[in-house]
């Protein structure tokens, strides 16, 4: 299997208007937009690679093609989408975490600068 | 999602990605979104109080606390991350195939007399200042003849942001006014209908299903739009719906033309100074007794500033400039200034068409996506 050849557009191309800045530290902004991308890539990967394994079962044997027209049964689907609510769970760990701190507290508590 | 002949299929990682993006935005929506209320309780709230002595008076004096919250960074960056990559997707799965997607589309609108466009019609400006909900180009820009690439893109993420939630095709704005007409007005029987800033008609199909024997004109500025609008309508056998590429603020009908004017979700994508003069429109192509009839997102009037604030996160950062404005506005004055008189002139609310079935398939619940799942805010006018 070749890959297609490249877009003539560049899907990534940002929306006319201001970028909204979030935090302090313009860093922090760069670097949720690569965390999130990295953790996209690999639930894209891991759902493949669960394609891989469905197809390899059920054919006993391999052809990308087959991976490539593989329609999840409603089964699948509902576990896939088990697989990745546990995996955000999994990813967003620090901010659930400190969200609960937060909603046990009984006093206010100062924010961390 | 339902299938038509021009909706752009996905292969195997495109179809991944946007199936995880949806379960991100779910997961946002239900599990960190609720953080931002603790957040104001917790420590932003009394810090407030701490230094001003007094409640806010309004969304405008939190914003600047809020903003220096830690969850409510955290919270907007993951939220407007998801916008970008929802439309990196989406393009990326129309761009690669749009040769072949815009093909499929002239093939089912060639000659036909329910597509009507204007090359010649100049985009009103608030589709060209900025790139509405962050969608590269926004809905007017062609990369190739015959363009339909930012209507497929649209179409094909919609779920994402949705969580299914407006159904198999997308159309649960529309198939809530089709309710409210059958529980508020079951006897109305328009003849013409015109829908505004119909987009690719996901709610003008709705109400031609509902009323099979009224002529439905779609319209819209965007071309791309109602290119693809027109192929998906003639795809799915809806045959009474004309597409039809006007600028909303001088249309070319006659007077008293419609029995009932609707829109879905229009208003807040206009402007400060559009929105009066099609208003002004909307009145006059109304047939005496004719109905104008549009349903939007929630006012804030009358709205904990708390509320308020929190809902206004797209104005700025989801590229939706006139949306906290439009929601401020009394629309029953602004119908009055627009000619409709004021006792004909009415706020209603449309209860959300949900789908149940799809929401099983995608292991969501039915988690309100902070309003847009429920109720929507509805106002109209009889002429």
């Amino acid at each position: 299997m070749t890959l297609p050849p490249p877009a003539a557009f560049d899907a990534a191309h940002a929306a006319r208007g201001d970028k909204p800045r979030f935090f302090d530290d313009p860093a922090v902004d760069q670097l949720m937009s690569l965390v999130l991308a990295l953790g996209t890539e690999l639930a894209v990967t891991r759902e493949r690679l669960d394609t891989v394994e469905r197809v390899l079962e059920e054919a006993g044997g391999l052809s990308r093609q087959a991976v490539e027209n593989y329609r999840p049964d409603a089964a699948a689907k509902s576990d896939r989408a088990r697989l990745h609510q546990e995996f955000l769970r999994r990813f967003l760990r620090g901010i659930l975490q400190e969200q609960e701190r937060l909603a046990a507290a009984d006093a206010p508590s100062p924010q961390v600068p | 999602v339902t299938r038509h002949a021009v909706f752009p299929e996905g292969n195997h990682d495109e179809a991944a990605r946007f199936s995880f993006l949806a379960q991100l935005n779910h997961c946002i929506q239900t599990k960190v979104f609720p953080g931002n209320r603790a957040a104001w309780e917790k420590r932003v709230r009394p810090r407030f109080l701490a230094e001003q002595g007094r409640e806010p008076t309004d969304r405008q004096e939190i914003a600047p606390y809020m903003e220096r919250d830690l969850h409510y960074q955290t919270w907007s960056s993951l939220r407007r991350n998801l916008m970008e990559m929802r439309h990196e997707n989406g393009r990326a799965l129309v761009l690669r195939q749009l040769a072949d997607l815009n093909a499929r589309a002239r093939a089912l609108n060639a000659q036909s007399p329910r597509l009507e466009l204007d090359p010649e019609l100049g985009m009103p400006s608030y589709l060209t200042a900025r790139d509405i909900h962050c969608m590269p180009g926004g809905y007017h820009t062609e990369l190739q003849a015959d363009d339909i690439s930012a209507a497929a893109n649209y179409d094909a993420g919609t779920y994402v942001v949705t969580a299914g939630m407006l159904g198999p095709l997308n159309d649960g704005a529309g198939r809530s006014i089709v309710a409210w007409f059958r529980e508020h007005q079951p006897q109305f029987s328009p003849r013409r209908i015109l829908d505004i800033g119909c987009g690719m008609g996901l709610n003008a199909l709705p109400l031609a299903k509902a009323f099979p024997q009224a002529e439905v004109i779609a319209l819209d500025a965007a071309a791309p739009l109602l290119r693809y609008g027109h192929a998906r309508a003639v795809s799915l056998g809806v045959n009474n719906v004309r597409f039809v590429q006007q600028d909303a603020e001088q249309l070319a009908f006659p007077e008293a033309s419609f029995d009932l004017v609707t829109t879905a979700m229009f208003w807040h994508e206009t402007s400060a100074e559009a929105l009066p003069r099609i208003l002004a429109e909307v009145r006059r192509v109304l047939a005496p007794a004719g109905l104008h009839l549009s349903l939007e997102q929630p006012t804030y009037r009358g709205m904990p500033a708390y509320d308020a604030f929190i809902r206004d996160w797209d104005g700025a950062n989801n590229n939706e400039p006139f949306w906290g404005a439009l929601h401020e506005m009394n629309m029953v004055d602004e119908m009055v200034r627009a000619g409709f008189e004021r006792e004909r002139c009415f706020e209603t609310e449309f209860v959300g068409q949900l789908a149940p079935e799809l929401a099983s398939e995608s292991g969501m619940d039915q988690g309100r996506d902070f309003g847009r799942g429920g109720t929507w805010y509805g106002f109209g006018a009889w002429a």
